[in-house]
């Protein structure tokens, strides 16, 4: 053999020295883990930093201005766009109003329904179907509903002979009709976890304040409620993620309308920057959004249970 | 005076009255697509609304002829069915694309934080910046990918869309995936450790056959977010990989709405979604709160 072909051997064997010492059972952590971030850096983080740069700059496709620093202009004008503010306002109204009627009505029927009730797995494979259904499709449904004149809502109303709703063609009627719209998709939802919750509770205390006495609502207040409460919050704060990024089923339903009395600020980010080309100021309006979701994350970091808890 | 049982079964009775009430609330506006879809456009959209399919009208397949899922000679069809089996495809394939990606992705990242011990960052730091990048509002996203996708090709194609789902379904894959693998007693691996397995091995060998179902489960709803999702396909795709719900959600923009056949399409929309439901209903509640709650 020659001296070169045995050279060209050890390098060989080297190399896979080294492979086998870097690819070692010792690393398996971050082979698994280091793909995962680094697609979540390169795919998630890269363009953030992208868009938040962005947004200091003047970067007007359809105007054919050169591109140039804006510095905090964007951010100025944000302050003094109406419109701008009007969908702030219904994006927040939407997320209060929807939720806290989900709530309500979640938790209501959960307190009335928390008993032994046969055939509820039928009844929970029913409730789930508006909250996975496509958006797109919820949108046109409610929109088929809520036609003033051949919509079967009104045709109901009219044949109870309750008044009938101006619905989606109104623009006073428009942002409450798109927030019955989340109502009824996120109801059962609601409905569904807090009764798991509720009938999850150890029964003892109940017991125990049944024989010393207390009322009915005594023991909601002092046992029920304090022991559902982090359940509630959970399903308070995903909600909420959920619904202030709210752009399909309004879309649909609306496309913002009538006038912008149903616009929210994504739909209001995407016709300023994909419609208009206004790149820089769109990026401005959805990163005010990005801080106000992160918000709500935070304070959801603080609350979500590390351990899958709570079953 | 009411005898206590009589109250009891008079009690029973509300409740179950309430509970078919909300049941019926809930299930209407499907029920409502469901009938439109099976209407004659004489029947579809007039008043007072025809409710009940066989009394108040007679089911009719014009619908599907006119969205040319099914094919008659007799009737020419408004729409191109080319087109709805275009995106169709294109939905199936961005949603197990981005399905096998992330669970792939995924599940290995989630094994790594539920078993070994990561010091520099915290494992429940590296947790919460994964999760966080689902909690993201998706325009903050969008307006850099329609430039970067611009300049880079990715433009309407489907690894483009692929790429962009993988996002949020990525971080849905780890937080799950990773309370699901806590679940398996640490004994199993470390005996097949001792036995000689690798950490990869001991994963595929042992870990996954036993997290089969949660797996199941999981990527049946990554596949469904990404059939359900609008903003990115509205943004990123316009014809070659133009998904479903885009070309659905166009369809009334400028031109008088044929609801039957909307509402045919619609049917074709949720589906999938049905199916996922019957089959995984025990997880919809753990997945809806990324496992926070069951």
């Amino acid at each position: 053999m020659s001296s070169s072909a045995l050279q060209m051997r050890t390098a060989w064997s080297r190399v896979i020295a080294w492979l086998g010492r870097v690819f070692s059972d010792r690393y398996a952590k971050y082979y698994m883990v280091v793909p995962t971030v680094l697609y979540l850096l390169l795919i998630g983080i890269f363009p953030l930093i992208f868009s938040f740069g962005l947004s200091f700059l003047h970067w007007d496709v359809a105007a054919q201005r050169p591109l140039s620093f804006a510095g905090l202009a964007n951010y100025a004008e944000l302050v003094g766009d109406d419109r701008f503010w009007r969908t702030f306002a219904n994006t927040i109204i939407f997320v209060t109003g929807a939720i806290t009627l989900e709530v309500i009505f979640g938790f209501g029927l959960a307190l009335l329904l928390n008993r032994d009730i046969r055939g509820q797995g039928i009844f929970r494979v029913l409730l789930m179907l508006p909250m996975m259904a496509t958006p797109v499709a919820v949108g046109y449904t409610w929109r088929m509903l809520y036609h003033v004149t051949n919509g079967p809502i009104n045709h109901i109303l009219r044949a109870l002979h309750l008044p009938v709703g101006t619905w989606l063609s109104s623009g006073k009627t428009s942002l409450l009709s798109v927030i019955i719209t989340d109502v009824w998709q996120w109801t059962p939802f609601v409905f569904i976890i807090l009764l798991a919750g509720l009938q999850s509770l150890p029964r003892e205390p109940f017991e125990a304040a049944a024989v010393d006495g207390a009322s009915r609502l005594q023991s909601f207040i002092y046992l029920t409620l304090p022991m559902i409460w982090p359940i509630l919050v959970i399903v308070i704060l995903l909600r909420m993620v959920e619904a202030i990024k709210i752009f399909d089923i309004i879309f649909v339903m609306t496309a913002g309308g009538p006038g912008i009395s149903t616009e929210s600020s994504t739909m209001y980010a995407k016709l300023v920057s994909l419609t208009q080309f206004r790149l820089g100021y769109g990026a401005a309006i959805a990163y005010l959004l990005l801080v106000l979701s992160a918000i709500v994350f935070i304070i959801l970091t603080r609350v979500l249970p590390t351990e899958v808890g709570i079953e | 005076m009411v005898s206590r049982r009589t109250r009891r079964q008079l009690e029973t009775a509300l409740i179950y009255i309430a509970l078919i009430t909300i049941t019926v609330a809930t299930i209407f506006p499907v029920y409502w697509t469901f009938v439109t879809a099976f209407k004659d456009p004489r029947d579809a959209f007039t008043y007072p609304p025809k409710y009940l399919p066989y009394i108040q009208f007679k089911p009719s397949l014009f619908a599907w002829r006119d969205v040319g899922l099914i094919k008659d000679p007799t009737q020419r069809g408004t729409h191109d069915p080319a087109s709805i089996l275009n995106t169709l495809r294109n939905s199936v394939v961005i949603a197990i694309g981005s399905t096998i990606v992330s669970v792939v992705l995924g599940s290995l990242a989630a094994y790594g934080l539920a078993r070994f011990e990561f010091r520099r960052w915290k494992n429940k730091d590296i947790a919460f910046f994964i999760l966080s990048q689902r909690m993201l509002p998706p325009i903050v996203l969008v307006i850099p990918y329609f430039i970067l996708y611009n300049r880079l090709g990715l433009m309407d194609t489907w690894h483009g869309m692929i790429i962009a789902h993988t996002v949020a379904n990525l971080p849905f894959v780890v937080w799950i995936m990773r309370g699901f693998f806590r679940g398996i007693p640490k004994e199993l691996e470390e005996s097949a450790r001792i036995d000689g397995c690798s950490h990869f091995q001991a994963f595929r060998k042992i870990v996954l056959p036993l997290s089969l179902p949660g797996l199941a489960a999981t990527s049946a709803f990554t596949t469904v977010f990404s059939w359900n999702e609008l903003l990115f396909a509205i943004t990123l795709t316009f014809k070659r990989a133009q998904t479903f719900p885009t070309l659905v959600a166009g369809l009334t923009h400028g031109s008088a709405a044929l609801w039957w056949d909307i509402s045919a399409m619609l049917l074709l929309a949720i589906l999938p979604v049905f199916i996922f439901i019957t089959l995984f209903q025990r997880y919809i509640v753990a997945g809806l709160t990324l496992g926070a709650l069951k």
